[in-house]
């Protein structure tokens, strides 16, 4: 009986390291063989010679990107529109979520509800993009950043954070006659230092990873963020080599190398953030 | 005369009304003033296109107004229901948000009861860690992966068949392909950061319920099955819901990122043919039609999902 509950105990523990290998490996190794191919040399990468670590280690594929520019460029315009997106959305949010978080403030249900609405229906991607063109936004930065100004759902996060915050303590600044910006600043603020982080993160990779916005806002690439450009580079042009056909080496090498460089920051960040994912994770799970 | 009589009654009490409603705004304006800003880009940027979605009723041509349109009732809707390519668009749609909900759902759950049994700390926070990682990864970059590495030629995915004596495989060019390579992918990019939820609900269940089944002579299979499995339920519960209310949505930038000639019988959604007649072809009031039928069904979906949840788990969005 003892021996017989070991031995089960023994296979459960080997298919539990079974499942972390699959998951560490399916995970790592695709990221390994792209960041193995762009540093490669072009040959070793025709000859099929590279699997999960550069061969004939070579810059060749990232000095034709910097020769290029059209990817530095994507990388510029990506940081533009994350600062500037991610600074317009944390105040608006704050500004919002704030008096919503207050139990005296007028209206505040038909305020909430106002907004709450919008999560489940929207008018569309179509009649936005008209909206964009006819406020003059179309081909500005400012499509990037103003459409996107808010995301309701991150507003009701900060709110709940906001309402965890002892009634107590906004009230003692009140009695010392703050009025609502000078408690906002002084005393809501500075305890809510993690949780701004946490959806300034959200809207950052938001940002960041974005593409559609700028596919359909911008009439031409020139101010086209990183991920665009890449899906312009690599998916465009992959899917018109056909079966068979044998695409240019050397480009297909430069795409490995812009995938690298997009994921790069993300992958070098996202070790130091994720406990903040995890904490909004949380919060927006406690009630929407 | 009554009417006089009630109506004087009535005046005082509603004049009241309108005066403790200006004091309350008074007292609290700086609050609304905060308010204010969010508000009207709420009222512009979200309201303002479901007015601009009546043009779903229009023939709409770009620099007409909305308000003196040229009407046309339910023409595109008639248009989009009798389209040769609707039956395919609605069997391509609820094949993948079938697909997602048999195959992509469940993962991170096992993920996480699985991962709750790993008693070496260290691995178990490694492994947590890395299958975050997907989430951070971009969808242009995840489907750049996929171009890449399923490449017949370059790609290594068919290097490693061809060692193993199989030929090269066209996956992103297969209609036979389409969906498993969607819904690995899918799974592949979500389940880690999904399973957090799950991962915080195993850890607040007492380790004592453990203990006393282990002595129990309970196997550690039979524990996650009657300890773990029931203590996630709830949260299984509304998450099912809430995926249960994407019916129609699922995977617009996904499908506009994967699809090409030669897999689009299998790729094309509803809302990828939306964006192209819509954006692509112009007929912006056809595109809008479209979109607008799916939000529809979509928030219906999501009272009707919302209602049966407060019925079956007391569990309410609102």
């Amino acid at each position: 009986m003892m021996k017989d509950r070991s031995l089960s105990s023994k296979v459960f523990d080997f298919l539990l390291f079974a499942m972390c290998a699959v998951v560490l490996v399916s995970i790592i190794a695709p990221v390994l063989n792209i960041f193995a191919v762009s540093f490669s040399s072009y040959d070793a990468f025709a000859r099929g010679d590279v699997s999960f670590w550069p061969v004939e280690f070579s810059l060749d594929a990232y000095k034709a990107i910097i020769h290029d520019g059209k990817v530095l460029q994507g990388l510029k315009y990506s940081v533009l529109y994350t600062a500037l997106g991610t600074l317009i959305n944390v105040i608006l949010t704050i500004l919002t979520a704030y008096p919503l978080s207050r139990p005296e403030m007028p209206f505040r249900k038909t305020i909430s509800m106002f907004f709450a609405f919008t999560m489940f229906f929207s008018g569309g991607t179509i009649p936005t993009f008209l909206l964009v063109q006819k406020l003059g936004l179309y081909n500005t930065i400012w499509a990037m950043v103003i459409p996107n100004a808010m995301q309701v759902y991150n507003m009701i996060i900060m709110r709940t954070f906001f309402q965890s915050i002892p009634f107590e303590l906004t009230e003692a600044a009140r009695l010392d006659g703050a009025n609502d910006f000078k408690i906002l600043w002084d005393v809501i603020l500075p305890l809510s230092k993690a949780s701004i982080a946490t959806i300034a993160l959200f809207y950052a990779v938001m940002h960041w990873n974005s593409w559609f916005q700028a596919s359909i806002y911008f009439s031409s690439s020139d101010k086209a963020p990183l991920q665009l450009v890449l899906r312009n580079m690599v998916i465009n042009a992959e899917t018109l080599v056909k079966s068979g056909e044998a695409s240019n080496i050397g480009s297909t090498s430069i795409n490995y190398a812009t995938l690298f460089i997009s994921m790069l920051p993300m992958m070098a960040l996202y070790p130091f953030i994720q406990k903040y994912f995890v904490k909004g994770v949380m919060v927006g799970s406690v009630k929407g | 005369m009554k009417k006089a009589i009630a109506e004087n009654r009535l005046q005082p009490q509603s004049r009241g009304k309108a005066a403790n409603l200006l004091k309350t705004i008074r007292k609290h304006w700086m609050l609304l003033l905060m308010v204010l800003p969010g508000i009207l880009w709420c009222a512009v940027f979200r309201y303002g296109p479901m007015y601009g979605a009546l043009i779903a009723f229009q023939k709409y041509h770009i620099g007409d107004s909305i308000l003196t349109g040229n009407w046309a009732g339910l023409y595109w809707f008639k248009k989009f229901f009798s389209h040769p390519q609707f039956r395919q668009l609605i069997t391509n749609t609820l094949a993948i948000s079938i697909l997602q909900l048999v195959f992509v759902f469940p993962v991170p759950i096992i993920f996480a009861l699985l991962l709750n049994e790993v008693r070496n700390t260290k691995v178990k926070k490694l492994v947590q860690t890395v299958s975050y990682l997907p989430h951070f990864i971009s969808l242009v970059a995840v489907c750049s992966m996929l171009n890449l590495l399923l490449n017949p030629s370059s790609g290594i995915i068919n290097k490693i068949l061809n060692v193993f004596g199989v030929e090269s495989i066209y996956f992103m060019g297969s209609t036979q392909w389409y969906r498993p390579v969607y819904i690995l992918s899918q799974i592949w990019q979500t389940f880690g950061y999904s399973a957090i939820i799950y991962i915080s609900a195993l850890s607040a269940v007492p380790q004592e319920l453990y203990e006393s089944a282990s002595v129990d002579g309970a196997s550690r299979f039979r524990q996650i099955m009657t300890i773990s499995l029931p203590s996630i339920m709830p949260t299984v519960v509304i998450m099912l819901i809430l995926e249960c209310g994407k019916l129609l949505s699922v995977g617009y930038e996904k499908t506009l990122l994967l699809q090409n000639s030669a897999n689009n019988s299998v790729a094309d959604i509803i809302s990828t043919f939306a964006y192209r007649v819509g954006m692509s072809q112009g007929m912006y009031s056809f595109g809008t039609a479209v979109d607008l039928f799916t939000a529809v069904i979509n928030c219906l979906m999501v009272f009707v999902v919302n209602k049966i949840s407060q019925r079956v788990s007391e569990t309410s969005l609102w």
